[in-house]
């Protein structure tokens, strides 16, 4: 608890006092750190603490949103009133008893961040450095770095829901430089949990060290990527970015009840292929994405997005149920108290199919096939999105050949989601951060593999 | 009372019996965000932030620690945190970071310009944001995207050696991104504005360049895959200069992170390139008259004539690399020390927009890039391949707006393919990038 529910029902009180429709309340008090090693010497060492709260009123569909550093009785009440005078005089109301959330975590943690040794913490990072560089000789540079976040959360609103929450974050990223014969590349990965960085012990360093390298040596070697329209086989785990750029934002209700987004009205209408069911999770133990309650107090929850092929839910958090009228989902969600909160995904991923991937690649005669995704942007309100393909190779007449490299993928989500034409059986997830109006906030993203009969690949023109 | 100093005196006199020395970044903010659809206020949001972020000097070794809460305990322990982590990196290396000593700083006027504007004044800018969209073309379906922001920002350095410097602005901005639809094409873009004073903001004009901009480009083809000559609109030209930004690290030179690394008095760019860092130029958004450490700003040239004059330092790796030093810390209280530009700005050439679309059969005015740098952007090569809109011109005639492509090259092939630079700049719409215009002699283009 970070303040008592006494101080919390006065600044509702006060948020209500000029007629507001809903008032919430979100306090955050969270520790954060950033470790990192460059040039096989520790480099950085920052943490730091952000403490404050985000007072949040419904007037209809107006928002009002104010922010505060100072969580004392008298700073929440004179945060509340400045939100509620923002619009003037109307009746009063004032809020019943608080029913407090009491839950069962869905996950486990162990030391928190300012409790683990940091030795155990340099020692993996000098570790996946030694890998590195003793995997290749052509390594010329490598940068390891450890990012942890231990939130708590007290969130309190106008409907009596009153829920306290600790979520913890920790994600390892490595990054190897090479350079062969003047031609330099570079490969990065990375794996996250949402729990404490002693989830991570278990990690092979050595093997990962070496594959990321590996990747970035076979870079030096490859050519660039044709250009043109193709079949593009995309692999499972990270290549689940596609469905989050091309359809995951798109069904935010945050997009939709502004009429920003394709798939406006299309609820129960078929959208894609009978092969393709895609779930938005935030239940799933220790997952990147997931929560006990979102930033509105509201469980978390699974929800089946797309069901063989058919729309069947947005994701939903209070103001776009309320604009929409579509079920809440639990999927307010915010970077922190210094955002408004909105609907936003959390584990999103296409479930298994029946397909094998060595079938998808037989019936490729030219295309692609995109092992390993970067990231990717989209514009809700036309579909159009991009994503950068960090590894790919050739299939030609059913056999992956050569490697190529600076390769893009961009299409229209809609269009695409026709296009998934195969879905295989070998479900991965993988672990990123989504940005968007209500910060950057973590999300997993997954999928098995999967074929979409066409695709603009941006590479070189011959 | 200067109560951020009195802390800073107490805290600094721990560090040095601590044998540490220290620098405080104190920043400030305040934002009011207002957005209306469909002429309801959708959208109020005031938010008041203050850092402080400490960075503690052991020799060769810092430590960083931040927090929101300003009491004298909560900056002692942020103190102590940022201590420890000095000592968790502390190294043998007979190196003393600097840091800087007091010294005047340029002055500006008209950038923190007191004014009393009332909320229903402010309202109605927003409002007009939005409601000019519409009456600017019947295509407008919506305005799913508007807003109209107030801001005041303050940053404070103080450091061991006696610094103390501070500076305050305050702006307006605002944006409007209406959805436009003929038959079944629909389009999104945006137009927005940037101003210090009340007086200078022009929603209007705002909403009807950003009306303009989505309305030219419906009804787009598709562009035939190949090589083309580009005309980057100036518009465009800073999703290049990102592109480029970090590269100008001492630190990411040093750390054999920079494609620019070894090519420090080299022709890296064609001799039509000169490209300036001016932090001191009132007509871009990143005017400041100190960098993150406290050291006046100066003016930098990091290309002449396509040349590679320098790279951007801070003191520390200006004494580390024995560069010259050219004041471009940039760091948040929240991270830790780096370098970064500030206004980029290039030079004028001749040529004119209508000489630049005649100068070969084929070429394509890239008017905007559509896509994020970390979706198609490689900053370990300087590889790029990204989406686009453009119009296509043949033998200088305009043949109408493209879109669905993707183009591909490398930033340094792009500095070194500038064919010609434009003669003109265009303040419409401020921005840390000021440029002209520039043709490239060739990219990629992936398309149908």
């Amino acid at each position: 608890m970070i303040v008592q529910p006494e101080i919390l029902k006065k600044a509702l009180d006060a948020a209500l006092s000029t007629g507001a429709d809903f008032a919430d309340i979100f306090l955050e008090d969270s520790y954060s750190s950033l470790l990192s090693v460059l040039s096989s010497k520790p480099e950085q060492a920052i943490v730091g603490q952000m403490y404050g709260a985000g007072v949040r009123l419904f007037f209809g569909e107006e928002i009002v949103y104010v922010t505060t550093n100072d969580l004392s009785e008298a700073g929440l009440v004179k945060a509340a009133l400045n939100a509620a005078r923002s619009r003037g005089q109307g009746s009063p109301k004032f809020i019943s008893e608080f029913t407090p959330r009491r839950f069962d975590s869905l996950h486990t943690f162990g030391e928190k961040p300012w409790e683990m040794n940091r030795d155990t913490k340099f020692k993996w990072m000098h570790s996946l450095d030694h890998h590195s560089r003793k995997h290749s000789s052509l390594v010329t540079q490598v940068q390891v770095s450890l990012k942890e976040k231990f939130q708590k959360v007290q969130i309190a609103n106008s409907l009596g829901v009153l829920a306290y929450d600790e979520r913890a974050n920790s994600r390892l990223v490595t990054e190897a430089f090479v350079e062969r014969e003047g031609v330099r590349e570079s490969s990065s990965d990375n794996k996250g949990l949402m729990g404490t960085a002693d989830g991570l012990q278990g990690l092979d360093l050595k093997a990962w060290a070496e594959e990321n390298v590996t990747r970035a040596v076979n870079l030096t070697k490859a050519d660039y990527a044709p250009a043109g329209e193709m079949p593009v086989v995309i692999d499972n785990g990270f290549g689940g970015v596609i469905f989050h750029e091309a359809s995951g934002h798109g069904l935010e209700t945050t997009a939709v009840a502004k009429g920003a987004s394709v798939f406006n009205g299309k609820l129960g209408e078929k959208i894609g292929n009978a092969c393709l069911t895609a779930i938005d999770d935030g239940t799933i133990k220790n997952e990147w994405g997931s929560l006990n309650i979102d930033d509105e107090g509201n469980p978390t929850q699974k929800t089946t997005l797309i069901e063989n092929g058919v729309l069947k839910s947005y994701i939903s958090d209070e103001m776009g149920s309320r604009q929409t009228g579509y079920a809440k989902t639990g999927s307010g969600r915010r970077e922190s108290y210094l955002y408004a909160p909105a609907s936003r995904m959390r584990n999103t991923y296409i479930a298994a199919g029946n397909d094998t991937f060595e079938e998808m690649i037989r019936d490729v005669d030219y295309g692609l096939y995109a092992k390993r995704m970067g990231g990717g942007s989209v514009n809700p309100g036309t579909g159009d999105y991009n994503f950068k393909v960090t590894e790919a190779y050739i299939v030609r007449k059913g056999r992956i050949e050569e490697a190529v490299k600076g390769a893009c993928l961009i299409g229209r989500g809609i269009d695409t989601l026709g296009k998934i034409t195969k879905v295989s059986n070998d479900l991965k997830l993988a672990c990123g951060m989504c940005g968007s109006v209500s910060g950057s906030i973590p999300a997993a993203v997954g999928q098995p593999q999967i074929l979409v009969s066409s695709l603009m690949v941006g590479g070189r023109a011959k | 009372m200067d109560l951020i100093k009195t802390n800073f005196d107490k805290i600094s006199a721990r560090a040095a019996s601590d044998g540490a020395r220290l620098e405080l970044m104190v920043s400030g903010g305040e934002i009011l965000k207002l957005g209306y659809q469909k002429k309801v206020l959708q959208t109020f949001e005031s938010k008041q932030t203050a850092v402080a972020g400490f960075r503690v000097i052991l020799g060769a070794s810092q430590g960083y620690a931040y927090t929101e809460n300003l009491s004298l305990e909560a900056l002692e322990r942020a103190y102590v945190e940022a201590l420890n982590n000095a000592k968790t990196l502390k190294s043998d290396e007979a190196f003393e970071i600097p840091l800087a000593r007091p010294a005047a700083v340029p002055s500006f006027s008209g950038l923190n310009i007191q004014e009393e504007i009332s909320m229903e004044d402010k309202k109605a800018a927003a409002l007009a944001l939005e409601q000019s969209c519409y009456a600017k073309d019947a295509r407008v379906q919506n305005v799913p995207y508007s807003g109209f922001v107030e801001g005041k920002s303050s940053v404070r350095i103080l450091n061991s050696e006696g610094l103390d410097q501070n500076f305050e602005q305050s702006y307006f901005t605002g944006y409007a991104s209406p959805l436009v639809k003929e038959n079944e094409f629909t389009k999104a873009d945006g137009g927005r504005f940037f101003a210090r004073s009340f007086k200078d903001v022009n929603p209007e004009a705002a909403a009807l360049r950003a009306v303009r901009r989505s309305v030219e480009k419906l009804g787009a083809g598709k562009l035939t895959t190949g090589n083309y000559a580009v005309v980057i609109d100036r518009e465009a030209v800073s999703t290049f200069m990102s592109m480029l930004s970090d590269n100008l690290s001492a630190r990411e030179v040093h750390d054999s992170k920079s494609i620019l690394k070894g090519k420090l008095g080299q022709a890296v760019g064609s001799d039509k390139l000169t490209l300036i860092d001016d932090p001191l130029d009132v007509r871009g958004t990143s005017v400041r008259p100190f960098d993150s450490e406290g050291v006046p700003s100066q003016k930098t040239v990091l290309f002449e004539k396509g040349v590679l004059k320098h790279y951007l330092t801070n003191l520390e790796y200006a004494k580390r690399m024995n560069l010259p030093h050219t004041a471009s810390a940039a760091r948040g209280p929240r991270s830790s020390s780096d370098m970064g530009p500030s206004n980029l700005v290039i030079q004028l050439g001749s040529t004119s927009f209508a000489d630049m679309v005649k100068s070969h059969d084929k070429v394509i005015h890239l008017t905007k890039v559509t896509g994020g740098l970390h979706a198609g952007y490689n900053d370990a090569t300087g590889d790029f391949s990204l989406p686009g809109e453009a119009v296509l011109y043949v033998n200088g005639e305009r043949q109408g707006p493209v879109d669905q492509f993707v183009f591909s090259g490398n930033i340094l092939d792009v500095l070194r393919d500038i064919e010609a630079v434009g003669n003109e700049y265009n303040f419409d719409e401020a921005s840390s990038v000021i440029s002209p215009h520039l043709l490239i002699k060739s990219l990629s283009f992936a398309g149908a």
